[in-house]
């Protein structure tokens, strides 16, 4: 049984050493291996029928993951009222599902993406909704607080969900939930609980650093620095809800939730 | 009266022995003694005299000093320990069982515990800060020698405060290893802020709604750096944990001595207070303690990891549960 915990170890560092910037592989690998380990099972002196309630556990968690975004979509259905506006930032296939729940349950809303420079992500979604026929309108980033006014509410999803209940997510995302925020508008958050990790970030440089070249078109000077970093951490104050397959929770749960794992 | 137990209580009662940790194993201690010494009474069980005698004991440390939260803990923890153990036991075995619970509680919730939180808080530090801490505790201590032996490039702030200037022995012990420290009084607090990149704080106790109970002074440091965009951490072994909720720092509080605050020692001519002391409209007012809401702190470093301050009550919950089971 030793021997299988090690040996579940080693293919899950391998997995995590494919993408060290990942957080929600990281944390995926992590809440994995807690949550099919942390059975009494192992105490079992038959090791066929430990096994096969591993790889029980495993099945259950695979699957709590697959579903995880339709439960997340079907809880999110009553926050979308007829008439919103709603603002989303990079291209999230969690917050996709959710307007693509709410276009099928054929509510009235529109949508308002953020250009997503450099990954241009506001244009993959752009293009997505468009085939679901809900109206959209791309803003440039820096045209969020201009429009903050005819926004209801903010959707953006996660890289990953830190132990402090705030989120780790595209560069921008802190940006929009702080003029949100001034503003008194809610930022929801639709990220599965596979990407609560076990971090706690103090302040924006407390992270590992994922780094992205940023293409400006012209030839930079050698001289000038560029800030290459491709996210940002946004703390749990500035979120209003989480919307996960756990439920709706308000970002304090999330480190309720990995005491109870990890403990 | 037991000497190891009369020994203790003098110290508490002349200060010698202060803070939360050091109060706590220095009374589990006095109490190892006096299982070791302790004999049945005829007609009497082991169980019900030994609680007893112990009751006696904690109202004579209470008149030294009042209990700090740690220590109450404690109590509770070797109470529970003495009604668990079963009638069937000889009393030589129920002394040796509870002098090993004794030992394995001061080893798992204090000394490794420490170990945990030292580890989780160099990871915190960086080359370049500076650090800001106030008064002296234990678990700070240790992170800055930590982090220090790791070599990481850093200095610290020293705040004290009078009456009790406890951070002058912290401050020595610091400078002896070699670490680069600014010391101040909490009067230039918010002169001084702006330079720390950290708050390290320790605590007497956690409560319930993430309130953190700890020296007087502390609330205020806690209060700049929060104005100051400052992470304030907070330090706290998990034993020190405490499910009742405080919302001000004069409901539950311990008094020190008032003429502490008049005189300033060593200064004859400063002592204008002298003679008004008397006075019936006039209160010297020496807290001990203050209370600090959870706003203000940014994370809780305990031996269960880096918590926020609204988690404090689910720890407490499971906390419990895993004592029941111990």
């Amino acid at each position: 049984m030793m021997e299988l915990e090690i040996e579940l170890k080693k293919a899950s560092d391998s997995l995590k050493s494919w993408d060290t910037t990942s957080i929600s592989l990281t944390a995926g690998c992590d809440l994995f291996m807690r949550y099919v380990t942390r059975t009494s099972a192992l105490e079992y002196e038959d090791f066929n029928s430990a096994k096969s309630r591993l790889i029980e556990r495993a099945e259950k968690f695979g699957e709590i993951s697959y579903k995880a975004r339709r439960i997340i979509a079907m809880l999110s259905q009553d926050f979308i009222f007829d008439g919103c506006t709603i603002l989303v930032h990079g291209f999230s296939r969690v917050v996709l599902e959710v307007l693509k729940t709410a276009a099928q349950n054929k509510k009235l809303f529109r949508v308002l993406c953020t250009e997503g420079r450099p990954d241009r992500t506001g244009l993959r979604l752009s293009n997505e909704l468009a085939k679901l026929d809900v109206p959209v309108k791309l803003l440039i980033d820096s045209a969020v607080a201009y429009s903050m006014d005819e926004i209801d509410m903010v959707f953006v999803g996660a890289d990953g969900v830190v132990e402090s209940g705030g989120i780790i997510n595209m560069m921008g995302t802190y940006q929009i939930a702080l003029v949100a925020h001034s503003m008194n508008k809610p930022v929801y958050v639709a990220a599965e609980s596979y990407k609560f990790a076990r971090l706690y970030p103090l302040d924006q440089k407390d992270m590992a650093p994922a780094l992205r070249p940023i293409d400006f078109g012209v030839p930079i000077p050698s001289k000038v620095e560029v800030e290459t970093s491709a996210r940002d951490y946004t703390p749990p104050q500035y979120l209003t809800l989480l919307f996960t397959d756990l439920g709706v929770l308000t970002p304090s749960v999330v480190s309720d939730e990995l005491i109870q794992l990890y403990l | 009266m037991h000497p190891a137990v009369y020994k203790v209580g003098l110290h508490y009662l002349s200060g010698d022995i202060s803070g939360g940790n050091a109060r706590c194993i220095a009374m589990l201690q006095a109490f190892q003694e006096v299982i070791k010494d302790y004999s049945t009474p005829p007609e009497k069980t082991l169980s019900r005299d030994l609680t007893a005698k112990i009751s006696s004991y904690v109202s004579f440390f209470t008149e030294c000093r009042p209990l700090s939260v740690s220590m109450g803990n404690a109590i509770r923890f070797l109470k529970s320990r003495i009604a668990k153990l079963p009638l069937t036991m000889s009393e030589s075995e129920a002394k040796t069982t509870l002098q090993s619970d004794i030992d394995h509680f001061i080893n798992e919730k204090i000394i490794v515990a420490d170990k945990v939180i030292v580890s989780h808080a160099v990871t915190k530090i960086r080359d370049g800060d500076v650090l800001l801490t106030y008064g002296s505790s234990s678990a700070v201590e240790m992170i800055l020698q930590r982090a220090h032996e790791l070599g990481k490039q850093f200095r610290v702030v020293l705040v004290d405060s009078r009456p009790k200037l406890e951070g002058q022995l912290l401050l020595r012990r610091l400078v002896a290893k070699g670490i680069s420290c600014t010391y101040t009084h909490i009067n230039a607090i918010s002169y001084i802020m702006h330079e720390a990149t950290r708050v390290f704080l320790g605590a007497s106790a956690v409560l319930s709604n993430g309130t953190v109970y700890s020296r007087v002074g502390t609330a205020c440091v806690a209060m700049v750096a929060h104005a100051f965009d400052v992470p304030v951490l907070v330090c706290c072994e998990a034993y020190k944990f405490h499910e009742r909720v405080q919302l001000d720092s004069i409901c539950s509080n311990e008094l020190g001595d008032p003429h502490a605050i008049a005189n300033v020692p060593g200064r004859e001519q400063l002592n204008f207070l002298d003679g008004c002391a008397k006075s019936d409209n006039l209160q010297l007012l020496n807290l001990i303690y203050d209370v600090m809401p959870s706003d203000y702190v940014s994370m809780i470093i305990t031996d269960y990891g880096m918590v926020p301050p609204t988690s404090v009550p689910v720890i407490v919950r499971e906390y419990r549960r895993e004592h029941l089971w111990m």
